[in-house]
């Protein structure tokens, strides 16, 4: 009458055996896999430092600016070339045709009350300031 | 054995017992002392099974876990590795690369002197002899060379030497090079810092065990394309006017944070060792000098705001004045009684020194403590100069402080009492470091809004009509004060020896910058009709600075139309009005 307890216990004995030692496989594979891809991450991780490092110098200021100076027909923007957005002219009356027709802007700092580009309505176009400042 | 269990057994057992040890006698006595033994053996074994089955549970379920954490410690060599530093759009501007550093164990070399021979054929700059002295030592670890290129540590690992390896170590880089040396600073052999953010920030840096673990990254408050404007700018004029040095400052006129500091001449902090103690000299932070006429701009601000004077009276110019052996004189003498604004932009020694005598020693000195110009700045570098004030504090000091000698002061010093005065009238503390709560942070109020108001209205009038009018941008409201200071050489001051400065405001309505130049013996040129002061030499490189700068800055070209016309001041003179712009 004992017999099938046997048996049974001989059956659990087997499967647990086998259980531990196929999990203990997988686990074993796991962890080499985990070393590898630490060691993977630490390589990758130097690989961007250098490369951060290598583009942080190709990107130096002094460097583009020469090769701006040698490859691009580029110069720094002047101030003369600049304009608040407040002092751009509006176009009036765009059905007159007097299209081309240039006003000289006013001296920017030598007139205190000087007439504001909105306020001269008699031009049809008013060119931010493009001509130097005499001094 | 009072226990219900003895009294049980006593009670059935004895009669089996006695039957069997009747029937049996003696020999029945040995089985039952080996049966007894059995038990005992069967019970260790038993515990030692389930000892052992426990362990097997703990192996497989929870696991050791030591050996990965071991193998991944390793990769990291033996070099520390630091934070890295960035500026304040994020540019590296120092970092840890790993290098391989080649070292020998003098044991296991077989043949000293033939690995000495090969090794120096491939590592010119290696002394034969010495690496043979020190293949032939007792140790078991001597350094070879340190940071090995890729290259060459192929050409020494295809050697194939016994008992030579290669260690991984961290290198600091700094790919910005010269840019940006005196601030961030560089680090020895064994990547300590040993100068600037680098010595003074170490702990934060910190020293970590591989790549990956370090401290997060620290934000500087330098910008390196403004960097670049500033130190171009500057390094043309030193070349012009063959100066033997220069500094220049852009330091943010509301929060303290420094844009851009430049002292040259510089140098390359990958080649430290080659490079002559001149060129490590900070002379941004750890120069003081004595700053000359830019000081008239504390000596007005002083007055105004103590109540001696005011903006429409006058003082008599028309005499040098006769202290002790000295004597103040003006170098664009008027002769003539001048308002406060024509002392301010006519730049008169005689009456600024009149108009501290009026102010008196003890409150001049206050003054000066609260701008922060008589003690050392708290900055995040290690180079900081410790400011040099007259002592004691004479009736004859008193004037010449007024006008700027006799008291030396750090540039990034004189930048933040400026900022201090023309920001609203609150403290700016300098610094190096990017931080967004400083922002907000009002410091203690030095002077009073009106008396702001009213030094960077003559900072204004002297750039529109004064000395500085070489330093103007239109449509950037520029503000300064130049200053031409004599050096001290081996009789006093010497009239050739100048050391020229600048310092500027943008935009005058509402400062967002400061900018200080100073250029050291700076030569007349042609172009300057052979005048060496700073109107001629410093003013325009501010001028250059703030048109190239600007729109890196986020300043707005006419951004305030309205400020311009408030910003003008009468010259008046003896209650009638003479002048106004």
């Amino acid at each position: 009458m004992m017999k099938p307890l046997y048996i049974a216990a001989f059956l659990v004995a087997v499967t647990l055996t086998y259980g531990l030692y196929s999990m203990k496989y997988e686990v074993q594979r796991l962890e080499s896999k985990l070393l590898t891809l630490h060691s993977q991450l630490t390589s990758e991780r130097e690989a961007t430092q250098v490369l951060r490092a290598e583009w942080s110098y190709l990107n130096r200021p002094e460097r583009l600016e020469k090769l701006t100076l040698r490859h691009l027909d580029l110069t720094p923007v002047s101030v003369h070339r600049m304009a608040a957005v407040t002092r751009l002219p509006f176009r009036e009356n765009s059905a007159q045709s007097e299209l081309h027709k240039v006003t000289p802007a006013p001296n920017r700092t030598s007139s205190p009350n000087g007439t504001s580009p909105q306020s001269a309505s008699e031009t049809s176009w008013r060119l931010p300031q493009t001509t130097k400042k005499v001094r | 054995m009072s226990n219900p269990y003895d009294r049980l057994s006593e009670q059935k057992l004895p009669s089996r017992i006695a039957e069997s040890v009747r029937l049996e006698g003696a020999r029945k006595q040995a089985v039952e002392t080996g049966r007894t033994r059995l038990v005992v053996v069967a019970a260790v074994f038993a515990c030692a099974f389930l000892v052992l089955a426990g362990r097997l549970v703990h192996l497989s379920s929870i696991g050791e876990g030591g050996s990965t954490s071991l193998a991944n410690e390793g990769s990291g060599g033996l070099g520390l590795v630091r934070a890295e530093i960035l500026d304040r759009n994020g540019v590296l501007l120092a970092s840890d690369l790993g290098t391989a550093s080649l070292y020998a164990d003098p044991h296991r070399v077989l043949d000293a002197a033939e690995a000495a021979n090969q090794i120096s054929r491939v590592l010119p700059d290696i002394d034969r002899s010495e690496l043979f002295s020190k293949l032939t030592t007792s140790k078991r670890f001597v350094w070879v060379k340190r940071h090995l290129t890729p290259r060459q540590q192929y050409v020494v690992n295809a050697l194939g030497l016994p008992g030579i390896a290669f260690l991984e170590e961290q290198k600091r880089v700094y790919p910005q090079g010269n840019l940006v040396a005196h601030v961030v600073g560089y680090t020895g052999v064994d990547n300590r810092g040993l100068a600037g953010i680098e010595k003074h920030l170490d702990q934060r840096l910190g020293t970590a065990a591989r790549v990956g673990s370090a401290q997060p990254p620290l934000r500087l408050s330098l910008d390196v394309r403004v960097q670049h404007v500033l130190r171009s700018q500057l390094a043309s004029a030193m070349e012009t006017y063959q100066a033997k040095g220069a500094v220049g400052i852009i330091l943010d006129a509301n929060d303290g944070q420094i844009v851009a500091s430049v002292s040259l001449p510089d140098f390359d902090p990958h080649r430290i060792d080659q490079v002559p103690e001149e060129n490590k000299f900070n002379r941004a932070s750890l120069g003081v000098y004595e700053m000359g006429s830019t000081f008239k701009i504390f000596t007005v601000a002083m007055a105004l705001e103590l109540g001696t004077a005011d903006l429409t009276d006058s003082y008599d110019a028309r005499k040098p004045i006769r202290v002790a052996r000295f004597m103040i004189r003006d170098d664009h003498a008027k002769e003539r009684w001048l308002s406060v604004p024509e002392v301010f932009i006519y730049s008169s020694n005689i009456g600024a020194a009149k108009m501290a005598l009026d102010v008196g020693a003890e409150r001049q000195q206050a003054f000066l403590k609260q701008i922060g110009l008589l003690q050392r700045v708290p900055l995040e570098i290690s180079e900081v100069g410790q400011p040099i004030s007259p002592n004691p504090w004479r009736k004859i000091s008193t004037m010449t402080v007024a006008f700027g000698y006799g008291i030396a002061v750090s540039p990034i010093q004189m930048a933040s009492a400026v900022a201090s005065l023309v920001n609203g009238g609150t403290r700016v503390m300098p610094t190096f470091v990017r931080s967004r709560d400083r922002e907000h942070a009002v410091g203690e109020r030095v002077v009073s809004e009106r008396t702001s108001r009213a030094i960077r209205q003559l900072m204004r009038l002297n750039v529109v009509e004064g000395t500085g009018t070489k330093a103007d941008v239109p449509g950037y409201l520029v503000g300064g004060k130049t200053g031409t200071a004599e050096k001290v050489g081996a009789q006093g001051y010497d009239r050739r020896a100048l050391r020229s400065s600048f310092v500027g405001i943008f935009p005058t309505s509402a400062p967002r910058y400061v900018v200080l130049v100073m250029l050291d013996e700076p030569k007349g040129t042609k172009e300057t009709f052979g005048f060496a002061t700073a109107g001629w030499t410093a003013a325009p490189i501010v001028g250059q600075v703030i048109e190239r700068a600007s729109p890196l800055l986020g300043v707005q070209i006419d951004g305030d139309e309205k400020g311009q016309t408030a910003q003008h001041v009468g010259i008046s003179r003896k209650g009638r009005r003479l002048a106004s712009f």
